[in-house]
C-alpha cells in the first residue's frame, strides 16, 4: 500500500530537517503520484533534500547539468523536471535563464548560461515570441516572412551556442494559440494560417536534422493527446505564462526522456513475458494454434503488442523472452502458428524455464553482459512484477493487466528506451548478440583462453573519426557505462578522436570503441576511452592503447596521460589502465589520473589481434 | 491534492494547499492570516496557489477578485462564492 500524495509530500518535507533519516522508498512512491501540482511541489522541495537520503538501492543517480531558457514565464518546468528525472535515475543540476534573457544568453560568449556548462539546454518556445504584434490577417505572405525572420535569428543563436558550448540544445514545435487562429474568420484564410504556422514548425523540426547537437520535441503533436488548454489567458496576460502547468508537464515528460538519453540512463533491454503479453491464453494449455493471436479482438491487440516489440527490436532494443514454459513448447510455436509477427531471431536471449523470474533476469543480464539497471521487465502477472520489484530494485517493471488493447500504449508510455538517434549499429544489435552467443559456444571447444582468442581471428581497424563517426562515437559514449572512463559527457575540443572497429570470423562488430585525445606536446592526454561491453575480454583495449602510445611517441611525446572519474558504473573500465601498466598520478589541477611512460615503448598489443590502420583525409578527424 | 467533499472542508484544504506552497506551518494559516505576510509569498506563489485550487476543486476564479483577496478567510469566502456561481452556470 502506497501513501497518499499528501503523505508523500509530508515525508519529503521531513527530509529537509537536519539529521533526517534516509527514505529509500520515497522516489519510487513518488512515481505513483499523477497530480501535476503535487509533482511540482515535490520538485520544489527535492531541490533542498540531500540526495543521499533518497537514493534507491541498486540505482545510483546519474548527474546531469540542464539549462532552462524559455521565451515566456515557465514557473513549473524546473520543479516538474526535477521530480521526473529523480524518479527515473538522473540527478539534475538545473540553471534557469532569467525571463527575457534567452537570446542574449545564447549569443553572448562567456554568458552566465555558457559559464554554467550545461550538457542539455532546453529552449522553451511559445507562439508570442514568433508572432509580430498586430499581424495582418489579410497578408499571410508578410506573416510568413516575419516568422521566418524570427526563426533565422533563433537558428543562428542556437547554432552558435551549440558550437561554443558542446551542449545538446533542445527546441520544441510551437502550438498556435486558439485566439490567434480564431482571429482569422475565413476558412480559406485559416487554412493558409495553418500552413504558414506548420512551415515554422517544420523548420524547427528540420533544424534538428541539420545540426548535430540540436534536437526538437514535437510538442504540438504531443499536446494533441492531452486534451488541455495550452495556455491560461489570465496567467498569460498577468504573468507572461504561455503554458498551463499541464502543458508544462506534457513538455517535461518528453524533455526528461531526452535528458535520460543524454545522461546514459536510457534502458537497453526489454525482458518480456510471453503468455498473456505477446498472445492471449496459455501456450502450454491452449496449444500453439489455440492461443489468442490474429486479426480479431483480442488476438489483434496481442499482435499489436508484437508489432511494437518488433519496432523496438529493429531500432536496437535488445529483446529477451522471460517465460515460465517448456522450451520445447515455445520452439514449436513458430512452426505451428503463422500469426506470430515476431521471429524467434528477434530475441537476443530466451529465459524459458520454471525458475523464479528474478533468477531468469539475472541469467539474462549475465548472458548479455549488461547491467540489471538497463532492463525493463514486462509481465501480466502481479505476482511476478512484485517479486522483481522487491528482489531486483534496479529493474524497471511494467505491469500489463486488464484489456490487452491498452498494452501497446502502456508498453511505450514510460519512454524508457528513448535515445537521441538510432543508426546502423542499432539495427544490427540483435544479430551481434547472436554472433556473440556463437562465439561463446565456440569458446567451449578450447582448453585455454589464448587458443580461443587466436581462433577468433580478431581484426581491428583504427581510424581518425570523420564527421559521421564523431556522431556515432558520441552516441556510443552516451549508451556505454561500464567501460567509460569519465562518464557520458563527450569532450568537445579534442585534438584527435579515434574510432575503433572490430571484426572476427563470426561477423563484423562495427564501431565498438572511441578514444578522445588532447595532443599537447610531450604529454598526450586520453580525455576519454569508451568501449562497448560486447567486446570485453578480448584484449581489444590493449591493442588500442598500444596504437595510441605509438602515435604519441611518434609525435615526440614522452608521457601518455589518461583521465579517469569514478561514475559508480565504470568498474570494468577502471581496471584497464592499471592492467596496461599505467601508474596513478596526482594531478589536482588537471583531469589526469594515470600516466604511462613512453620510453621504452610499452608492448601491449596481444598477438591474436591483427591491426589495420588507415589515415583519414588530413584534418578530417581533428577539430 | 485531497478533494474536499463539502464547503466546511474547503478551509482545511486551503490551509494545506497554502502550507504546501509557502511552507508556512498549518497552525499559522488561520482564517485571519494575511497571505502577503506568509514566508515565501510572492506573485508566483499566488499563481501556484490559484491553479492548484482551481484544478483540485474544479472552480474558476476571477483573477482580479483573487488578487484583491488579503486573508485566508477572505479567500475561503471567495472560493465558496465561486463554487456556487460555477455550479449554477454549469
Amino acid at each position: 500500500m502506497t501513501d497518499s500524495p499528501q503523505a508523500i509530500i509530508e515525508r519529503l518535507r521531513r527530509l529537509r530537517a537536519p539529521g533526517a533519516t534516509c527514505d529509500r522508498k520515497l522516489l519510487s512512491d513518488l512515481t505513483t503520484v499523477a497530480d501535476v501540482h503535487v509533482r511540482a511541489a515535490a520538485g520544489r522541495t527535492l531541490e533542498h533534500v540531500p540526495l543521499d537520503l533518497v537514493e534507491r538501492d541498486g540505482r545510483a543517480l546519474r548527474p546531469l547539468k540542464i539549462a532552462l531558457a524559455a521565451t515566456f514565464m515557465a514557473d513549473n518546468t524546473a520543479p516538474l523536471l526535477r521530480t521526473e528525472l529523480l524518479t527515473s535515475g538522473v540527478a539534475p543540476t538545473i540553471h534557469t535563464v532569467a525571463f527575457g534573457q534567452t537570446l542574449q544568453e545564447l549569443t553572448q560568449p562567456g554568458s552566465e548560461l555558457e559559464a554554467f556548462g550545461p550538457q542539455v539546454t532546453l529552449i522553451l518556445l511559445d507562439d508570442g515570441w514568433f508572432l509580430p504584434a498586430g499581424w495582418d490577417p489579410n497578408d499571410f505572405a508578410a506573416l510568413s516572412r516575419a516568422l521566418h525572420e524570427r526563426f533565422s535569428v533563433l537558428r543562428e543563436a542556437v547554432r552558435a551556442f551549440a558550437e561554443r558550448s558542446g551542449s545538446v540544445v533542445v527546441l520544441n514545435t510551437v502550438p498556435l494559440s486558439e485566439v490567434e487562429r480564431r482571429s482569422v474568420i475565413s476558412f480559406r484564410g485559416r487554412a493558409r494560417l495553418g500552413r504558414v504556422w506548420r512551415t515554422l514548425n517544420s523548420r524547427l523540426l528540420r533544424l534538428a536534422e541539420g545540426i548535430d547537437l540540436v534536437h526538437a520535441l514535437d510538442l504540438e503533436a504531443t499536446l494533441v493527446e492531452s486534451a488541455t488548454n495550452v495556455r491560461d489567458d489570465r496567467l498569460f496576460h498577468y504573468a507572461s505564462a504561455a503554458w498551463t502547468i499541464t502543458t508544462e508537464s506534457v513538455y517535461t515528460a518528453e524533455a526528461a526522456a531526452l535528458c535520460r538519453a543524454v545522461a546514459g540512463a536510457a534502458k537497453k533491454v526489454l525482458a518480456i513475458d510471453l503468455d498473456g503479453v505477446l498472445w492471449g491464453g496459455t501456450l502450454g494449455d491452449d496449444g500453439p494454434v489455440g492461443i489468442q493471436l490474429g486479426n480479431v479482438y483480442p488476438g489483434n491487440a496481442f499482435r499489436d503488442v508484437q508489432a511494437r516489440v518488433k519496432a523496438l527490436e529493429r531500432q536496437g532494443v535488445v529483446v529477451a523472452a522471460v517465460s515460465k514454459n517448456e522450451q520445447r513448447v515455445v520452439d514449436e510455436l513458430w512452426q505451428a502458428n503463422p500469426e506470430m509477427l515476431l521471429d524467434a531471431s528477434a530475441f537476443a536471449a530466451f529465459a524459458v524455464s520454471w525458475q523464479p523470474k528474478d533468477r531468469s533476469l539475472r541469467d539474462i543480464a549475465d548472458e548479455l553482459n549488461l547491467d540489471l539497471g538497463t532492463i525493463v521487465f514486462v509481465d501480466d502477472s502481479a505476482f511476478e512484477c512484485e517479486l522483481v520489484r522487491t528482489t531486483l530494485p534496479a529493474v524497471d517493471v511494467i505491469h500489463l493487466q486488464g484489456d490487452p488493447a491498452t498494452f501497446p500504449r502502456r508498453l511505450l508510455a514510460q519512454r524508457a528506451f528513448d535515445v537521441l538517434e538510432t543508426g546502423a549499429a542499432d539495427r544490427a544489435r540483435t544479430r551481434r548478440y547472436h554472433e556473440r552467443k556463437m562465439r561463446i559456444h565456440h569458446a567451449l571447444e578450447f582448453t585455454t583462453a589464448e587458443d580461443y582468442l587466436h581462433s577468433l581471428g580478431t581484426r581491428i581497424r583504427i581510424r581518425e573519426a570523420d564527421e559521421s563517426a564523431l556522431a556515432r562515437l558520441a552516441q556510443l559514449a552516451r549508451r556505454t557505462n561500464q567501460f567509460n572512463m569519465v562518464g557520458n559527457a563527450v569532450p568537445v575540443a579534442s585534438d584527435l578522436v579515434l574510432s575503433v572497429e572490430v571484426a572476427d570470423r563470426f561477423g563484423d562488430e562495427g564501431l565498438v570503441a572511441g578514444v578522445w585525445i588532447d595532443c599537447a606536446g610531450s604529454s598526450w592526454l586520453i580525455e576519454n576511452f569508451v568501449m562497448s561491453c560486447r567486446v570485453f575480454a578480448r584484449g581489444i583495449e590493449f591493442a588500442v592503447l598500444q596504437h595510441v602510445a605509438e602515435r604519441a611517441a611518434a609525435a615526440g611525446a614522452t608521457n601518455l596521460l589518461a583521465a579517469f572519474r569514478d561514475t559508480g558504473h565504470n568498474a570494468a573500465g577502471a581496471a584497464c589502465y592499471p592492467a596496461a601498466g599505467f601508474v596513478p598520478v596526482d594531478d589536482e589541477a588537471g583531469d589526469a589520473a594515470h600516466v604511462l611512460r613512453l620510453d621504452p615503448l610499452p608492448q601491449l598489443h596481444p598477438d591474436w589481434i591483427t591491426m589495420e590502420t588507415e589515415k583519414a583525409e588530413p584534418d578530417a578527424g581533428t577539430r | 491534492m485531497p478533494e474536499p467533499a463539502d464547503d466546511h472542508e474547503t478551509l482545511e484544504f486551503l490551509r494545506e494547499a497554502i502550507r504546501d506552497i509557502t511552507d508556512a506551518p498549518v497552525e499559522e494559516v488561520g482564517p485571519d492570516a494575511r497571505l502577503a505576510a506568509l514566508g515565501n509569498w510572492s506573485s508566483l506563489a499566488a499563481l501556484r496557489l490559484l491553479t492548484t485550487i482551481e484544478d483540485s476543486l474544479g472552480v474558476w476564479l476571477d483573477l482580479r477578485e483573487y488578487l484583491a483577496v488579503e486573508t485566508v478567510g477572505e479567500l475561503d469566502t471567495a472560493l465558496r462564492d465561486a463554487r456556487q456561481t460555477n455550479d449554477e452556470s454549469s
